[in-house]
């Protein structure tokens, strides 16, 4: 179980994650969502100790990554994929890692078979991978201690769709044996078929945390008519909760007590359908002003991320 | 596939700590492992023995004889081995691999002491590696001419030998470990000694400082035949090494421990 606990980081006065609380239980794949730069690899890196939190805590099974001895039995971590010797071979690569977790040789062997990387494609060095190959050995990386537990950041990322179909497929295993799987992405559809919970982040504040049934339930109803002016006089009639959407409504209810409030008084309809049914439509309105508003707390500077990446390509 | 991803956890093995020797095992082997490293190893080995082939064949019989050939040797093993010693400290850095290294073994502390004897192991090393050259040199030195058979080597000369690359290795580490960039390390490991040098020898108000702290001066003294090192001789290379290894080095690691990894 990974449990993060009002975790806030400052970097001077940018706040690069704000008061982020969710839990991850065994046998749950939590999509971890967000647009760039939204908090989602600072959240994770305080989770496994590379970036010190200014406040707040992330545990993992009740522990301080830090405080394991031998972390990555436990829990496995693929924090970026690029981040590899591109000198070494994809085999050296696990090997070394595979010596400090107290793994047999023949456990790198038979990761780079899963990951699809065996024969001469391990003998390959890392700086000649495609980053759907370098995904793949951070994937098989990750998974090498053995671990209950994996934190994977931006794994689709460089996946080609079959890969990614592999991914879901692996994973979703993982979670229905017991593991507790956290992966994060700024693509919904990347993670949308795989995870049963959503934690959606933005602006480094957690915007919205659920399963798909809880965050599309409360459905709305979008209701047009020729009339609105008749339309808005039944809803209010019905007692509904509505706002006014240019010339259509949107209401706070299911199709069926908006059809029949509309049936009392006797309004046409030219539109009358749920609402809100699409993940996608609510990721992009909890996350649409991101941009936007970060500017506006960095007062114009990048955001933290952007300046991540402006550094690690300087 | 389920063999390869096995649950539950395994609570016990993660309690366990990562046993020293282990780590400073796989920092050795990643200071030899990738392309750089491997073709540095190849070069300075390549170096060496051309130098002492060069001996062999234009020096005179005292020059051919085993306690000058390893002697000789040692040139190009101080100047180049400790390039691995910076690249060792800086090389995660630039590849950005310690967001691994310091996932699998969060005490950043214990990665950073492994690198640091991972890297006097290798120091060691390459005086076996002189050793067995020079042994190998002065058998055959006969075919190119006369030879004083001097195979003396007094365990005192050999210790001095082993320091002396010892401190070369640690300076490498050192600068690596306060700049932890892998370009600008390198370069100034090569200029800075001598930038130094240059200063002191041209300003006659630091020819103190250079009788304390000028790593051409009191450090080569370990080396030089014709010196027996006193007390305060050692003093001096002492002094040089709190200098150059001692204070970068706890810049560095200080900074390391506190710096965010991303």
């Amino acid at each position: 179980m990974i449990e993060f606990s009002h975790l806030t980081k400052r970097f001077g006065d940018h706040v690069a994650i704000d008061d982020i609380t969710f839990r991850c239980d065994p046998g749950t794949v939590t999509g971890f969502l967000g647009p760039n730069g939204a908090g989602k690899s600072t959240t994770m890196r305080a989770l496994v100790g590379l970036t010190i939190p200014t406040s707040g805590t992330a545990l993992i099974d009740g522990k301080p990554y830090g405080a394991m001895g031998n972390p990555a039995r436990r829990i496995g971590v693929l924090l970026d994929a690029s981040a590899q010797h591109p000198g070494r071979t994809g085999r050296e690569t696990l090997a070394l890692s595979a010596r400090v977790l107290g793994m047999p040789q023949s456990r790198v062997e038979e990761l780079l078979e899963l990951v699809q990387l065996a024969g001469p494609a391990s003998k390959k060095r890392v700086g000649d991978y495609s980053l759907g190959m370098r995904q793949r050995l951070g994937i098989a990386h990750a998974l090498l201690g053995d671990p209950g537990i994996l934190v994977l950041d931006e794994p689709a990322n460089g996946l080609d769709p079959e890969g990614i179909r592999w991914m879901r497929g692996l994973l979703r295993d993982f979670a229905d044996r017991g593991g507790t799987v956290i992966l994060s992405s700024h693509l919904l559809s990347e993670v949308e078929a795989v995870a049963d919970r959503f934690v959606i982040v933005s602006n480094g504040r957690v915007q919205l945390t659920g399963s798909k049934e809880e965050l599309l339930g409360g459905t709305s109803t979008v209701v047009g008519s020729p009339d609105p002016a008749a339309l808005e006089r039944a809803l209010q009639v019905a007692d509904l909760t509505f706002t006014a959407q240019g010339s259509t409504f949107s209401v706070a209810a299911d199709p069926i007590d908006v059809g029949t409030a509309a049936l009392r008084g006797q309004v046409v309809l030219t539109e009358l359908r749920a609402a809100g049914a699409d993940l996608e439509g609510l990721f992009m309105e909890l996350t649409s002003s991101h941009s936007h508003d970060n500017h506006d707390a960095t007062g114009g500077r990048p955001t933290f991320v952007q300046a991540n990446k402006q550094e690690v390509t300087a | 596939m389920s063999a390869v991803t096995g649950l539950p956890t395994r609570s016990k093995e993660a309690s366990t700590s990562v046993p020293m020797t282990t780590l400073v095992g796989v920092e050795l082997r990643k200071m030899v492992d990738t392309r750089a490293g491997r073709w540095l190893l190849i070069g300075v080995a390549a170096v060496t023995v051309l130098v002492l082939g060069i001996a062999l064949a234009t020096g005179d019989a005292g020059t051919r004889s085993f306690t000058n050939l390893f002697s000789l040797a040692q040139l190009p093993l101080s100047i180049l081995i400790p390039v691995l010693g910076v690249l060792a400290a800086t090389s995660e850095w630039s590849q950005r691999t310690v967001l691994t290294t310091f996932a699998l073994v969060p005490s950043r502390s214990r990665i950073v002491s492994a690198k640091v004897l991972a890297a006097m192991s290798l120091a060691l090393l390459t005086v076996v590696f002189a050793l067995v050259v020079a042994a190998a040199a002065a058998a055959v030195a006969p075919i190119f001419g006369a030879v004083d058979s001097d195979w003396s080597l007094p365990i005192g000369d050999l210790l001095q030998v082993v320091v002396y690359q010892q401190l070369n290795m640690l300076l490498g580490v050192a600068l690596g470990t306060l700049l932890l960039n892998s370009a600008l390390a390198i370069v100034l490991y090569f200029v800075l000694p001598t930038i130094w040098s240059g200063l002191t020898d041209s300003i006659s108000a630091l020819a103190d400082a250079q009788r304390w702290l000028d790593t051409s001066t009191t450090w080569m003294r370990l080396v030089d035949p014709d010196v027996a090192m006193t007390g305060t001789h050692w003093a001096q290379a002492g002094a040089t090494a709190l200098l150059w290894i001692a204070v970068p080095l706890a810049i560095g690691v200080t900074r390391i421990l506190r710096r965010e990894v991303d």
